[in-house]
């Protein structure tokens, strides 16, 4: 079965489990739910401290201080949701592992509930930062890629997660790797910083890094309302529907014999 | 036919392989296949060839030691993990609580987590609301339902594991060694389900410590030992040859061997002229038994193998508490007998004919003597010893309830009138 009939046979259950997951990670704290935005606003916070407050790096570009906070917010909150789906999803097989062994349960749904988690939370967030570009008047119909993207993301996503997650039930030291690996990822993304503001020998670097592309288009369609480059989008999307469907067949494969090593 | 049967497995295996190294399970998981595989992998079979067949509305017990397979064989047949070989066939939906309260979150109430459960168990929400009140009925929780699960006690997390694994409807339930967590109104309310679950026509396995539990419960029994079916049938049988192989092994381990106490002591050793082949307990009828009541006559009997002749050979059966103390010593000659042993195969006899032992273990260890100075306390040359001593249990008498101490002494009792004669000094 393609992985894309076995979403959609699935659908409400994994709506479920996503809203479940909300609450178990929320249940019992203070602020709740209002944590999904409240902390990618101190992640901004700190963002905007460091790279607009000691750094200046919109002063290079001849940003004004909104805009630039816009700017990282834009690239922010999709990365955000990519890199709380690639934590969760990777860790979910091994976390629910008691759930494997003695319920009759589709695993392979556990690491799409954390991607559509993770992409949750940031479409909330999005929700807050689209209001505030619609009062700074840089909204257009180049949002209406916006929809296409998330899609993108949460495929991209998914492809990695059902791969590593299987990983990550025999080698543990992954998911200390991938901490690091997240800390690289992110600097090398194009946050507080865009694409072309890098150095032209630094290029390849960037142009290596998927998600350098997808929050260059989120940054497009959201902040500077043009539409999304629609070829590297074709080419991305072909390539992550190959990528997601191989991650989903190994993960298939070894569904049989996880609950032995788990 | 197939309408009959419930679920059925052939050749059913279960194999684990053991890595010697990290690294080698690790390329085997990326589907690299090692050369010399015998050198790193150790093969575990936790099952092997079990086939049976399950028919709809019984209820299957499956007992064994530990490490037999039994919930290896319980998750097989649910479907949470593959087998290695063989198949199972279920003809019907499947429920299974394998372990107390997988699925709940400590942080969600037990009323979310009911639903969440649900959600791990494939039912929805409307699905879900109409076994809701049975689960909350059974469950019992008060006030508590609507509080996190890391509050309850064992027993409040243990009902609700087993109300909603017992609410979800579904023809066949399987369920692994969990009604010794319970306090005794809560096991008495399981019974109680298993019974309504019968009466539903629903069918029932389980795994059981308790082996009451599997008398009571089940029509059918399965005794697993090494990853294999040893028997299968009624409870009553299989539970019986499940005791006998267990005091066996019991025997082996607990209970001092008489080759040990021999080559302690240094001056007992054991010719090999008599060889004792086997120990047995006979009850009033002349059959082998384990379990006598104070009271009782009992035999023992003590089969040989001589390969000489002895005319006036000394037997002494001592009976020994499970603490070690000899509390009784029978010995031929003090008791008379002039027994005599022949060469070749032959039996003796020791008979009691009222066991006045009080209620406990007793283990017995037997040794021949080719001759025997009752007045010389040295240890003399033994011709034959039981070496692998056999227990056997003494109950109270059935109608008698109250404790008769460790030793029911013979005792005459007289009654008369007036004040007690007094002894002259």
């Amino acid at each position: 079965m393609s992985c894309f009939r076995m979403l959609f046979r699935y659908r409400r259950l994994i709506a479920s489990l996503v809203w479940l997951d909300f609450k178990v990670r929320y249940a019992g704290s203070r602020f709740g739910l209002l944590w999904m935005l409240l902390a990618p606003a101190l992640v901004l916070g700190s963002y905007l401290l460091v790279f607009g407050g000691i750094l200046q790096v919109q002063r290079s570009s001849g940003w004004t201080g909104l805009h630039y906070a816009l700017l990282v917010a834009s690239g922010l909150l999709p990365w955000i949701g990519f890199s709380q789906g690639l934590a969760g999803g990777t860790g979910s097989v091994l976390a629910q592992r008691n759930l494997m062994k003695s319920h009759v349960f589709p695993v392979e749904l556990l690491p799409v509930t954390a991607v559509c988690s993770g992409l949750v939370g940031q479409l909330c967030s999005m929700v807050l930062l689209l209001i505030v570009l619609g009062f700074a008047g840089s909204a257009g119909p180049s949002l209406l890629a916006l929809p296409l993207l998330l899609v993108l993301q949460a495929f991209f996503t998914l492809s990695l997660v059902w791969f590593l997650s299987c990983v990550n039930i025999l080698y543990r030291d992954l998911s200390q790797i991938l901490s690091l690996v997240t800390v690289l990822l992110m600097f090398i993304s194009p946050i507080a910083y865009t694409s072309e503001m890098v150095p032209a020998g630094l290029g390849p670097v960037i142009k290596m890094n998927p998600l350098s592309y997808l929050i260059d288009w989120y940054r497009d369609a959201l902040l500077f309302n043009r539409m999304p480059d629609l070829w590297g989008m074709a080419v991305f999307a072909v390539l992550t529907v190959i990528a997601v469907q191989i991650a989903y067949g190994y993960f298939m494969r070894l569904r049989k014999v996880l609950p032995d090593f788990a | 036919m197939m309408d009959r049967l419930a679920l059925s497995t052939r050749g059913l295996s279960k194999q684990y392989l053991l890595y010697r190294r990290g690294r080698h399970r690790l390329l085997e998981f990326f589907g690299i296949r090692l050369g010399n595989r015998g050198r790193m992998v150790t093969e575990h079979w936790a099952l092997h060839d079990v086939s049976f067949d399950v028919e709809r509305g019984s209820t299957v017990g499956i007992i064994g030691r530990n490490g037999a397979g039994k919930s290896t064989l319980l998750r097989l047949l649910a479907g949470t993990i593959a087998p290695s070989a063989g198949q199972v066939e279920r003809h019907a939906p499947v429920s299974a609580l394998l372990e107390l309260g997988t699925g709940f979150h400590p942080d969600l109430t037990g009323h979310e987590n009911i639903y969440a459960s649900g959600l791990y168990l494939g039912l929805d929400k409307p699905a879900m609301d109409r076994v809701y009140g049975d689960v909350v009925a059974f469950a019992e929780l008060g006030e508590f339902l609507h509080q996190p699960v890391r509050t309850y006690s064992t027993g409040m997390y243990m009902r609700l594991a087993f109300s909603l694994a017992t609410c979800i409807p579904a023809e066949i339930q399987i369920i692994d060694e969990v009604l010794g967590v319970g306090d005794l109104y809560f096991f008495r309310k399981c019974l109680q389900r298993f019974a309504q679950l019968k009466e539903q026509g629903r069918t029932t396995i389980l795994v059981s410590h308790d082996l009451g539990t599997v008398l009571r419960l089940c029509s059918r029994c399965l005794w697993l030992d090494r990853g294999r079916i040893v028997k299968d049938g009624t409870p009553l049988e299989v539970v019986t040859a499940y005791l006998e192989s267990v005091y066996e092994d019991y025997d082996r381990q607990a209970w001092p061997s008489a080759d040990a106490d021999s080559a302690d002591s240094g001056a007992l050793r054991a010719t090999r002229a008599v060889r004792v082949e086997r120990v047995e307990f006979l009850d009033a009828a002349g059959l082998s038994c384990r379990t006598f009541s104070t009271g009782d006559p009992l035999t023992v009997r003590i089969t040989y193998d001589s390969r000489v002749a002895l005319a006036h050979p000394v037997v002494s059966v001592g009976i020994y508490r499970a603490d070690g103390v000899l509390v009784c010593n029978a010995i031929s000659s003090l008791d008379g007998a002039n027994l005599e042993l022949f060469a070749g195969p032959g039996s003796i006899r020791l008979l009691f004919d009222r066991l006045m032992l009080g209620p406990g273990e007793y283990g017995v260890a037997v040794a021949i003597y080719p001759s025997l100075d009752l007045g010389d306390s040295a240890s003399p040359q033994h011709a034959a010893l039981w070496h692998r001593p056999h227990t056997f249990t003494v109950s109270r008498p059935l109608d008698v309830a109250v404790d008769l101490g460790v030793f029911r002494h013979p005792a005459r009792w007289h009654a008369e009138r007036g004040a007690a004669m007094e002894v002259k000094t």
